[in-house]
Order: C-alpha cells, then sequence, then structure tokens
C-alpha cells in the first residue's frame, strides 16, 4: 500500500475503506501517516474549526473523531494556523471545497471574535502548516504547504480556475 | 454609538442603561481633563453596577449585548489605567511600568475591538492604545516572545458541553444567550518556543527578565510569563486603579 494512499490511511486509522463512501473531504490529524498507533494521533483547534466550516457549508466531511478514532488535540500559541491533512476525496465537491476553504481562511486573515491576534507582529500575514491531498481520475495529487496564507489563497484560486468548469 | 444599542433594550431595562450610559459620560470628562485615576474609579464603580444589574437584565434578554457591554467597560478600566501609567515622565526607564503598560495596552485593545457594540468613541480609545505600543516598540524592538504549546484529553463545546467536535455549534457564534468556545478538558503541556509572533503578545520576554545558566551551561530565562488566561469580561469586583507605588518598587 502506498504511504499517502486512502487505503493506507484507513488501515492506520483501523477503519474499513467503505467508512469514506459519500465522503468528500477529510480533515486528518498532521500525523496521520507517521503515528505510532491511533491513540498517538492528535488534532489542532483549526483543523476542527475547518471541519465544522465544511460540515456547516454542507459538504461532506469527516475528520477521524467522525471515524470513530479520538484523537487528543493539540494547541500552538503562535499566529500561525495548523490544519493537518486536507484530504479532497471527490472530484466533484472540488469546487465547492476550494471555495470553503478560501473562504475560511479569508476570515482567519479578518482575526476577528475570541481569537483576535490584529496586532501581534505577525498577525497580518500568518502562515499555514498543511498538506492537501487532491484524488482525481488521473491519481491523487499533493501540496505540502508551510508558507503564507495568502500565498495559498492565490494557490486554492489558481486550483479553482484550472479545475473548475470550462466557459 | 452607544445610545443605539441602548436603545434596542426592553424599556423595563432602561434605567440601569441610562445609569450606564451617564458612567460612560463621565468617564469621557475625566479622561478629557487628563484625570485618569477618577476615570479608572467611575468605570470601575459600573463594572460592579452593571454586574449587579447584569441578572435582572438577562431575564430580559440581550444577553449578548450585556456581555459586550461589561467586556466595553473592562477595556475603558484598562485604558485608564494605560493612560495612568504612561502620565508618568519615567515610565519608559522603569521595568514594571513598561510590562504593565504592555499588559494594558493588549488587553484595552482586546476589549474595545472584541466588542459587538459601535462606539463612536472607540477610534480615539485605540489611538492612546497605539501611542503607548509605538513608545514601547520604539525603546525595546519588536520584541521575543514565548509560545506554548498544549495538549489535551478532548475539547468540550461551552454551549452543549460535548466534544466540540461531536456537535454543530461553531465557536466564536452565539447561540441563544451563550457564545460557542473550546474548553479544553486534560490540558498537557508539551513545549515552549521562542517566537517573534506570538498569538499572545503579553507572552514578551523583556531585556530585564533574569538569564540563568543550566546545569549544562544551556541559557535558562526566568519569570517571563508562557501563558495568561485573559477574560474578556474581567474580575467579578471590576477590577482596580493601577497603585504606580507598586510598579516603581
Amino acid at each position: 500500500m502506498l504511504r499517502h494512499s486512502l487505503e493506507y490511511t484507513c488501515d492506520t486509522l483501523g477503519i474499513p475503506l467503505s467508512e469514506l463512501e459519500d465522503t468528500a473531504v477529510l480533515v486528518l490529524p498532521e500525523n496521520v501517516d507517521c503515528a505510532p498507533s491511533p491513540t498517538d494521533l492528535y488534532d489542532t483547534a483549526d483543523s476542527i474549526e475547518l471541519a465544522k466550516a465544511f460540515k456547516s457549508q454542507g459538504v461532506s466531511c469527516k475528520t477521524a473523531f467522525d471515524l470513530k478514532v479520538r484523537p487528543s488535540v493539540k494547541d500552538r500559541r503562535g499566529v500561525d494556523i495548523w490544519v493537518g491533512v486536507i484530504w479532497l476525496v471527490q472530484n466533484t465537491a472540488l469546487p465547492i471545497a476550494l471555495g470553503v476553504l478560501s473562504n475560511w481562511l479569508t476570515g482567519k486573515l479578518r482575526a476577528d471574535g475570541s481569537d483576535r491576534v490584529a496586532n501581534s507582529p505577525g498577525a497580518s500575514n500568518p502562515m499555514i502548516h498543511t498538506e492537501i491531498r487532491i484524488e482525481d481520475t488521473a491519481g491523487q495529487s499533493r501540496i505540502q504547504f508551510d508558507g503564507p496564507v495568502a500565498v495559498l489563497l492565490n494557490v486554492l484560486a489558481a486550483l479553482s480556475d484550472d479545475r473548475g468548469p470550462k466557459k | 454609538m452607544i445610545e443605539t444599542d441602548l436603545d434596542q433594550l426592553p424599556s423595563s431595562s432602561g434605567d440601569l442603561a441610562q445609569t450606564v450610559l451617564r458612567w460612560i459620560e463621565l468617564w469621557q470628562d475625566a479622561m478629557n481633563q487628563r484625570e485618569f485615576t477618577r476615570a479608572a474609579e467611575i468605570v470601575i464603580a459600573a463594572i460592579r453596577r452593571h454586574i449587579i444589574g447584569t441578572e435582572e437584565w438577562r431575564s430580559l434578554g440581550a444577553a449578548r449585548f450585556h456581555r459586550d457591554l461589561r467586556v466595553v467597560l473592562n477595556g475603558l478600566r484598562d485604558l485608564s489605567n494605560l493612560c495612568h501609567v504612561v502620565a508618568e515622565d519615567a515610565w519608559l526607564e522603569t521595568p514594571h511600568m513598561v510590562e504593565r503598560a504592555w499588559d494594558l495596552l493588549h488587553d484595552a485593545e482586546d476589549r474595545l475591538n472584541y466588542s459587538g457594540l459601535e462606539l463612536e468613541f472607540r477610534e480615539s480609545c485605540l489611538h492612546l492604545v497605539d501611542q503607548a505600543r509605538e513608545a514601547i516598540q520604539a525603546r525595546f524592538g519588536a520584541g521575543l516572545y514565548t509560545s506554548w504549546e498544549v495538549a489535551f484529553d478532548w475539547a468540550e463545546c461551552t454551549v452543549c458541553k460535548l466534544d466540540i467536535r461531536a456537535c454543530e455549534h461553531l465557536p466564536g457564534q452565539w447561540y441563544d444567550d451563550q457564545i460557542c468556545s473550546i474548553h479544553p478538558i486534560g490540558l498537557r503541556p508539551l513545549a515552549v518556543a521562542l517566537v517573534e509572533n506570538p498569538r499572545d503578545p503579553r507572552c514578551r520576554i523583556w531585556p530585564w527578565n533574569k538569564r540563568e545558566k543550566g546545569p549544562d551551561e544551556s541559557g535558562i530565562i526566568v519569570e517571563c510569563p508562557i501563558y495568561i488566561i485573559f477574560d474578556p469580561e474581567g474580575p467579578e469586583d471590576g477590577g482596580m486603579v493601577v497603585d504606580l507605588d507598586d510598579l516603581r518598587g
């Protein structure tokens, strides 16, 4: 089994692949590929928020928690955003999933609500750490991204243009 | 404009609302006259009055308004105290005053920005905050900060008390009279990093924080905060006026 395949990940999580039927997006712990066991997995506050954003927008999204695994939660007190693995499993859901992800990131840049960091020195240009995996008929594409949110937003816009409906 | 929001309250809470409004006007007068201690005392009294009145107000609805109002009042107290500290001639030469001003400016800023209330005087308040920050950064630079990493067993939703991953509530959103947020259960500190871009700027390492050598000759910085619990609603007693004598010591 390939390390980054759905089969490998399901095996790591101890769930059958059939559990992912009808799932459009997976938001998984950043250590899903390297944790010695499911008990060593951890979500982040950001990944929890992102999964909720997908669900609230009607995207069929599952997390390790939804798949009956119980990761602990890790919180890093920096302005960077850590969202683990975002796995776009269904090609048909790609446009809306990319849109939700972009909107969520744009909202994070505004730094509102209880988590105001607007005047933290690096707050205007926070970094994001994530891996985006996209499944389609041609196979899997992976983007390991550790860089400014603004740059990832440009990448997502280009992806949307590339994979969206052609005029 | 705070009157606009007060107009939305049920009429039977009007007396309390008008009382708080009058206190804010008094606070503005004191600030304009640079009587910062009196300004802080006025707003502390207003917070206490508001806390007493909140139960009555809660029964009338508009819980979010009351929370926001309490946050704003705490922000005004922080701002009064900040002005009180930086009005001292030698405050930038006094480490405890610099530390206190740094904390107060972030407290004031977070609270005044946090509130959903429209305040016509918000910008002038934030200008005072910016002036203090610029003075500190001009003297001590952008700074280095501690940033801790923690793990917790699970994250409770403050609305439904379930694991936040199992419910439909969204952090930062209001549900009736409750705001959804993540409450960590089973907290375990994992590491502390030194960063330039912290989530909480209050965790700043100052030049005067003591340095010591560890047994293996490694450097150790002591007496600097690694985590600060910040409650926008502030303490139940309304807080206090900063005692400059304490900070001089």
